[in-house]
């Protein structure tokens, strides 16, 4: 019977806005929660396989100089282990030369991926005498397959290609065509002496927990200049992508947490309140308390099923809609999906509907017959432990579920306050807008009326909602201005090529034949070396620990020296001196280790040791695409050292065939064709944002519905008072507009405010992140407004019945 | 000609006091009210004069400041809130100005209602008997939006003897009906009353209706007074209605 009953009521419930709303929110949230939940287990455990696979193996320590034999041996835990040893070096076959990045490796090789080659292989690594090669090495040496390469004093078979391979060490090296070859044949070549610029790796895998286990060991047994990269963790290629892809499904996913609890709890309350004369009705007819609880129990659960189960499928069908935009940028096959996350999310939505639902429905056990008879005072008192044990209980379950209590209740406080505040300035703009209305608008004195009667709810909608569009605002205008601007605003001129390991000998016929092609480009030298002490303390003594984690710090710089400072510097600090021993170097770099004029830096470039004193600073646009440099050296310092040379030049459309032509010219260069990488940026950075738009449009859906929610829980006081408005001679007419103007001011105040926001923080991702020159959105100062007062009104009607005058004295007599 | 068994409703020295920002409010002090078993009773005064209170400490709905209700011999504030609420249901059954029917369940399961509660096997045919009594056999399985307000009123009438209660309250049961409609419902009230001997409170501030019931009584000023301008008939225990013209003591 209870059941049926439950039944029939739910059915009921359903016909009725705000049962809808419940319904609405539970099924938005958990669709959301499903989505991204699924999507962030995942896009960690693909990035963790994809990093493993770039790093070609789950732990890499790496060094310039060999690794200690110890290794070999030491694979404690259980982990494999291989090494690999990277280095550059010409090549030749049939006369041709080639400047090739060759691996040496030992069997089995790579520890995580694998090699792709033409014809396939079934091999641990290129057997002894044999080479595995990139085509544009066959096609830039003018060889086959079958034929062979030397390399140092060795000639080597070329027996596959190689299609792609993990392990293919970062920095300019990686950019030269890739040769792989057997460890066993590297003493035979010769190539390396000591003193060699060289790369030794080794490579471990092992399940995770072993691979925790050894990083401990590792790490507290690492020599000086030796690396440590896991794939888990910080390495050198991805950076923290896995990181913050993350933290932005975490923070959405407390996004639609707080939307949709507040949603449900709002809907519960309005529920519980029309339940009350029911509740009052079916005790008088004998049912108890365990019989309510019971009939409250089913209807929850039902509507549960009902919207919860439907939304996980949602979620899941989104999940697989992201993973189908995002393809190209996960491992194939995906990771399997964990049954927690795919159960987790209806079952959270089934936990904070009970919370809610013991806060709302509980006080209804207390509800009297009397109130059938007196209507009116008898309101169900909350329970006091209940009323602050909800937020209290909801928060420990989201902050579960973003799996970070600190995480949790910062977004929360920053959230809700920043909603706060946003909702403050809303009612002020309504209050604002209205006084203007004063002469002009006839229904003046009503309007006032009810703005000041919905006040708090128009601060919870006018925060929401601005906080929501201005997101989705700053998401979409910053990712679209990012790209287009950023490459709108750079000179014609900006080159899109580089080109790299020009020797010494090059540098005047590369020069001229640029000249002859009319490219035009200025050579700069290049010397590798570190920073090793300031004004006569090592850099342990000079520097904090912050800043030697400084890029000029911790790795081997690139150095150059010339007569001037390069055209596209501008001189911040000093004057450019051609002393002896004078250097200019960079403004971040200057600011960051707190460097000043006059100091005097000390450089170690291979076994020479030799300093320089600051006498200026300059100011470098990275993003010029030319060479660009942190330290540069006045002439007679390093001229003597070593050196090869890079430059960057701009070539158009016509001149598509003049890189290939330059590197049949001169072979051993390395070209990286700038315009390649940013397209490949720019289609990363539209898949991920198109993911992260999604999701939060679902978010400014769940945002809605809280509005929904919100303009219901008055709604029947608005109904009172439009039957009340109705009887005492306004027309239905009037009664809508009363309805429009309201919903007219709201989207008005929401709309500016966010306009407000949007620009703002726009103003500052473009000053502080993306360097861009700010720009006004003057489209948004209309089109915001306009969404805002649309969607207002079209929840507003959602919820609003006309009411006849008839039916509007009914209402007023029978007070039901 | 006292037979303490055969009161339905027993009250003795009931106060209602009321805090009120402007100071406390008397309702009434030292009331007294005895009502015998199947006999029908009417309580009329103008609004605000405490007939809705009265009705809900004489139910056991709300607690009196003092003195003591009795319902067929129990004392309702003796009894834990769960026993009572049970005590109640057992006993008891409403009609209310303002009908309060489910609206998703139709006129047969509205009137089965308190007994699918108490899980009565023969709910069905118990609900259709009675709504055969208010006429409505036709209706059955219409749903309250589908009724005007008599029948609704009538389907609420057939639920509430459909538990055969010993006591029916009746809270204005014809304030939202025109005077012909209510005029047959109240027929049909009094007809089922009589068949099943229920005792019956009936709350009005109409005086004709009042005078189809054995006794009447009017509150006034917080005091109860026994009679009414067309008392029908000479009441049967008239030294029990003495007791109870009691007012405000001071």
């Amino acid at each position: 019977m209870i059941t049926t009953l439950a039944l029939r009521q739910l059915k009921a419930q359903w016909r009725r806005p705000d049962g809808r709303a419940l319904l609405l929110s539970i099924f938005l949230m958990t669709s959301l929660i499903t989505l991204l939940s699924l999507t962030g287990d995942r896009l960690t455990k693909s990035l963790t396989i994809r990093s493993a696979e770039i790093l070609g193996a789950d732990m890499v320590i790496s060094s310039h100089q060999p690794l200690a034999s110890g290794w070999d041996q030491t694979t404690p835990f259980g982990l494999s282990t291989t090494k690999v040893t990277q280095f550059t070096s010409m090549v030749e076959a049939q006369d041709s030369m080639l400047l090739s990045s060759i691996r040496a490796v030992d069997a089995p090789y790579p520890l995580r991926g694998e090699i792709v080659t033409e014809p396939p292989h079934s091999m641990d690594a290129p057997s002894s005498g044999t080479v595995w090669v990139e085509p544009s090495v066959l096609s830039r040496l003018n060889i086959n397959i079958g034929d062979s390469v030397n390399i140092g004093y060795s000639s080597f078979l070329v027996e596959r290609t190689l299609i792609s391979s993990p392990d293919r060490g970062s920095n300019f090296r990686s950019f030269n065509p890739h040769i792989i070859m057997s460890h066993d044949d590297l003493a035979a070549t010769k190539v390396l002496a000591p003193g060699s610029r060289a790369h030794y790796r080794r490579l471990f895998s092992g399940t995770p927990e072993q691979i925790t286990k050894a990083e401990q060991l590792f790490r507290a047994n690492l020599k000086d200049k030796q690396q440590l990269y896991t794939a888990q963790g910080d390495q050198p290629t991805r950076g923290n992508a896995a990181n913050n892809a993350n933290q932005y499904l975490k923070l959405s996913a407390l996004f639609a947490l707080l939307l949709g609890s507040f949603s449900i709890y709002l809907s519960l309350r309005r529920f519980s309140a029309d339940q009350r004369s029911r509740t009052a009705l079916l005790m008088s007819l004998g049912l108890s308390r365990i019989q309510l609880f019971q009939l409250f129990s089913i209807q929850l659960f039902c509507g549960w099923l009902l919207a919860a189960i439907p939304g996980a499928l949602l979620g899941f069908g989104l999940h697989n809609m992201v993973l189908w935009k995002l393809a190209s940028l996960l491992p194939h096959p995906l990771p399997a999906l964990s049954i927690t996350s795919l159960i987790s999310s209806p079952l959270l939505a089934g936990g904070i509907l009970m919370i809610a639902g013991l806060a709302t429905l509980l006080p209804l056990g207390k509800t009297s017959v009397l109130s059938l008879i007196r209507q009116g005072n008898d309101r169900p008192s909350t329970h006091k432990l209940l009323f602050w044990l909800t937020p209290i209980t909801l928060f420990i379950i989201i902050a579960f579920f973003v799996e970070s209590i600190l995480f949790a209740s910062l977004l929360t406080v920053s959230l809700l306050l920043s909603g706060l505040i946003s909702g403050l300035c809303v009612q002020y703009l309504i209050h604002t807008l209205n006084q203007r209305l004063k002469s002009t608008v006839r229904l003046f004195p009503l309007l006032t009326l009810r703005i000041r009667q919905q006040r708090h709810w128009h601060r919870l909608q006018g925060g929401v909602l601005t906080l929501l569009l201005t997101l989705m605002t700053v998401l979409l205008f910053a990712r679209q201005d990012m790209l287009s601007e950023w490459q709108g605003q750079l000179p014609a001129d900006t080159p899109n090529q580089f080109v790299i390991d020009i020797q010494p000998w090059e540098k005047e016929s590369v020069t001229q034949w640029l000249n002859d092609h009319n490219v035009s480009s200025t050579l700069y030298p290049i010397i590798r070396g570190r920073i090793e002490s300031l004004n006569g303390q090592t850099i342990a003594q000079a520097f904090t620990n912050e800043q030697r984690q400084h890029n000029t710090l911790n790795r081997e710089l690139n150095l150059t020296w010339g007569d001037k400072i390069p055209a596209h510097n501008t001189l911040e600090q000093g004057q450019w001196s051609s002393a002896d021993n004078a250097i200019s170097i960079e403004q971040s770099m200057a600011d960051e280790l707190s460097l000043v004029l006059g100091d005097t830096l000390g450089f170690r470039v291979g076994s020479d040791i030799f300093s320089g004193t600051v006498t200026s600073i300059r100011g470098v646009e990275w993003a010029s695409f030319r060479p660009n440099f942190y330290v540069i050296f006045s002439p007679d310092v390093i001229d003597q050292l070593p050196a090869t040379y890079i430059t960057s030049f701009r070539t158009n459309a016509q001149q598509k065939n003049l890189t290939s032509q330059l590197l049949k010219a001169f072979p051993t260069l390395t070209l990286i064709d700038i315009e390649q990488l940013l397209l490949q940026a720019q289609d990363l950075i539209n898949k991920l944002s198109d993911s992260a738009s999604l999701i939060l449009l679902l978010t400014l859906l769940s945002g809605l519905i809280l509005v929904i929610t919100t303009l219901q829980q008055d709604l029947v006081q608005r109904r009172f008072e439009v039957a009340l408005l109705r009887t005492l001679g306004a027309s239905a007419n009037q009664a809508r507009q009363l309805d429009m103007l309201e919903y007219l001011l709201m989207g008005l105040s929401c709309g500016v405010l966010t306009c407000i926001m949007s620009e703002s923080l726009l103003f500052l991702i473009y000053t502080n992140l993306l360097k861009l020159e700010p720009q006004l959105h003057p489209l948004l100062w209309i089109a915001l407004p306009t969404l805002a007062t649309v969607l207002f009104s079209l929840t507003g009607l959602l919820t609003r019945k006309a009411l006849s005058l008839p039916q509007s004295y009914q209402l007023l007599k029978s007070g039901d | 000609m006292l037979d303490k068994t055969s009161f339905a409703i027993e009250t003795h020295h009931l106060a209602k006091t009321f805090s009120t920002q402007a100071g406390v409010i008397h309702l009434f002090n030292d009331l007294s009210l005895n009502i015998q078993q199947g006999e029908s009773v009417a309580i009329i005064g103008q609004s605000g004069a405490g007939k809705s209170t009265l009705l809900s400490l004489l139910a056991g709905l709300d607690v009196p400041t003092s003195g003591t209700v009795k319902l067929l011999e129990t004392d309702l504030s003796q009894l834990s809130d769960a026993e009572r609420s049970a005590w109640r249901s057992e006993n008891l059954s409403f009609i209310f100005q303002a009908f309060h029917l489910l609206p998703e369940l139709t006129a047969l399961e509205n009137v089965q209602l308190p007994l699918d509660i108490r899980g009565d096997k023969q709910a069905a045919p118990k609900a259709k008997n009675l709504l055969d009594k208010v006429g409505l056999s036709d209706r059955q399985s219409h749903y309250p939006a589908q009724l005007s307000g008599g029948e609704q009123q009538r389907v609420a009438i057939a639920r509430a003897f459909v538990t055969t209660p010993s006591i029916l309250f009746a809270d204005e049961p014809t304030g939202n009906l025109d005077a012909e409609t209510g005029e047959n419902i109240i027929t049909q009230l009094f007809d089922i009353n009589a068949q099943q001997a229920t005792t019956l409170v009936l709350i009005t501030h109409d005086a004709a209706l009042a005078s189809r019931c054995n006794r009447q009584f009017r509150l006034e000023q917080g005091i109860l007074i026994e009679g009414s301008t067309k008392a029908r008939q000479v009441e049967p225990n008239q030294e029990i209605n003495k007791g109870s013209r009691v007012g405000l003591a001071e």
